[in-house]
């Protein structure tokens, strides 16, 4: 008998096995999230949100004790920028203005540029980060939807990995993988179009990738994601340019970008949604 | 309510992981190294030794599915490895004496176990490259190191919670 209830068990583990290797398998491909997978997310997401406020709330004081010691440096430094903001402010208003005024004139009201921003918390990160991924609070049901950005104040820190009902998971640029590019530009006085294409982890820099050799990047020049493939909006800010080197066959540029958000450090962030998308669906629905 | 003790521990180690990553000040340190928390393998680990098998066995498999599905998204990978861990640790302390440090040391053993094995399989899969020395010096040990800690601050009230869990059942 002994020998039977081994070879039960040889069999079952081998069977689980094979299990295993099928549903790896079935999560590798590029896929939705089926309903008992979002039920799970969000169910776990609201334990974690009742867990969550309170350490967050004992960390948070512990972090406000260390930022007082710098608060006499950084209002000195703050009162210098604010008069420069005033007349930056103004600028802006005028120029809003003729835009505005200018794109009436041809009638086209929608751009690339204008977004709906959805505020969302963070709850709970992968605690095993062979993949940096974080979850939010905010899911289908107020608007998200898969490969949305999402953005820090500073700028552009991941995008939307899969969206469930009531929470959803970011993916942050430090662990883009292949699949993942983002369409962006150098700004400059002719604008440079290339690939977010993965991040150089001891630099702690993106690269920007597929630039043209003959195009001219300078360093300190600023890269925003330029809105042409997917659905991220215009003029969302990544980084700055560091560094520019030839890729390692010599045909295109690669450049380093270093962000402006900080990747590792996050809190709220913002899920951005384009505003032609929703008149576009209005429009669809009215139809 | 007394009835309700285990999984409630189980449900705190298991968002306590979550919860201590991202809270965890994300300095250099957290940036080169990979501090792990595997607070509920710890958990489940004592429970094989001082609950039984079959109950371990049973969270393992809901909170490794659990873990697949909201932390990893690739199903299948910790609910295979938690309920295997989950039966080798009982199996285990039929040989071996069953005393607090033994569990300490056989929970770190598992850790060490499942490391090497997730690694294998993100190796397969290629979702990383790290090579093997990194793997050792930025996340085997810190990991190790971590769970250490873990273990030198909880594992004994852990014990004696689950002791007398299992003493209450008893006596029903």
């Amino acid at each position: 008998m002994p020998q039977f209830f081994l070879n039960k068990r040889l069999i079952l583990l081998l069977v689980s096995m094979i299990v295993l290797v099928a549903l790896i398998g079935f999560s590798l491909k590029d896929r939705q999230l089926t309903w008992p997978e979002q039920f799970l997310k969000d169910t776990t997401g609201f334990v974690q949100l009742i867990f969550h406020k309170p350490a967050q709330l004992v960390a948070g004081f512990f972090e406000n004790i260390n930022d007082i010691k710098n608060t006499y440096k950084e209002n000195k430094l703050l009162k210098e920028r604010l008069e420069e903001y005033v007349t930056l402010e103004a600028q802006v208003q005028t120029l809003k203005k003729e835009n505005e005024n200018l794109r009436a004139l041809l009638h086209k009201t929608e751009s690339l540029r204008d977004f709906i921003p959805i505020q969302a918390t963070v709850i709970g990160r992968n605690p095993e980060r062979w993949r940096e991924t974080i979850i939010v609070n905010k899911g289908e049901q107020h608007g998200v939807k898969k490969d949305m950005a999402v953005i820090t104040p500073e700028g552009l820190v991941g995008k939307v990995q899969h969206a469930s009902q009531f929470t959803s998971t970011v993916q942050l640029l430090s662990a883009l993988d292949q699949n993942s590019r983002i369409s962006a530009y150098v700004q400059g006085k002719e604008n440079v179009f290339g690939l977010i294409e993965g991040y150089d982890e001891k630099r702690r820099e993106l690269l920007l990738k597929e630039i043209p050799f003959d195009a001219k990047v300078k360093k300190k020049q600023k890269v925003l994601t330029s809105g042409l493939g997917g659905i991220f909006p215009k003029g969302l800010p990544i980084g700055e340019v560091t560094k520019v080197e030839p890729d390692q066959y010599g045909l295109t540029k690669v450049v380093y970008v270093k962000p402006f958000a900080n990747l590792y450090d996050i809190d709220d962030v913002i899920i951005v949604k384009r505003k032609i998308d929703e008149t576009l669906q209005e429009k669809e629905e009215a139809e | 309510m007394k009835k309700w003790m285990l999984p409630f521990l189980a449900i705190l180690c298991f968002v306590v992981e979550s919860i201590f990553v991202d809270l965890w000040p994300k300095n250099d340190l957290y940036i080169d190294y990979f501090f792990v928390p595997r607070f509920f393998l710890v958990f489940l680990v004592f429970t094989a030794v001082y609950i039984g098998k079959m109950r371990a066995m049973i969270y393992g498999f809901i909170f490794g599915l659990l873990y697949d599905c909201v932390y990893t998204e690739l199903l299948g990978v910790y609910a295979f490895a938690f309920t295997l861990i989950a039966y080798l640790a009982a199996k285990a302390m039929k040989v071996l004496y069953q005393h607090w440090f033994i569990a300490c040391l056989l929970a770190l053993f598992f850790i060490t176990v499942l490391e090497f094995y997730v690694y294998g399989i993100q190796l397969l899969i290629g979702r990383t490259d790290m090579p093997w020395q990194t793997f050792c010096s930025h996340r085997l040990w810190p990991t190790l190191l971590l769970n250490s800690a873990f273990l030198l601050v909880f594992s004994y009230p852990l014990k004696q919670r689950l002791v007398k869990i299992k003493r209450l059942e008893q006596e029903h």
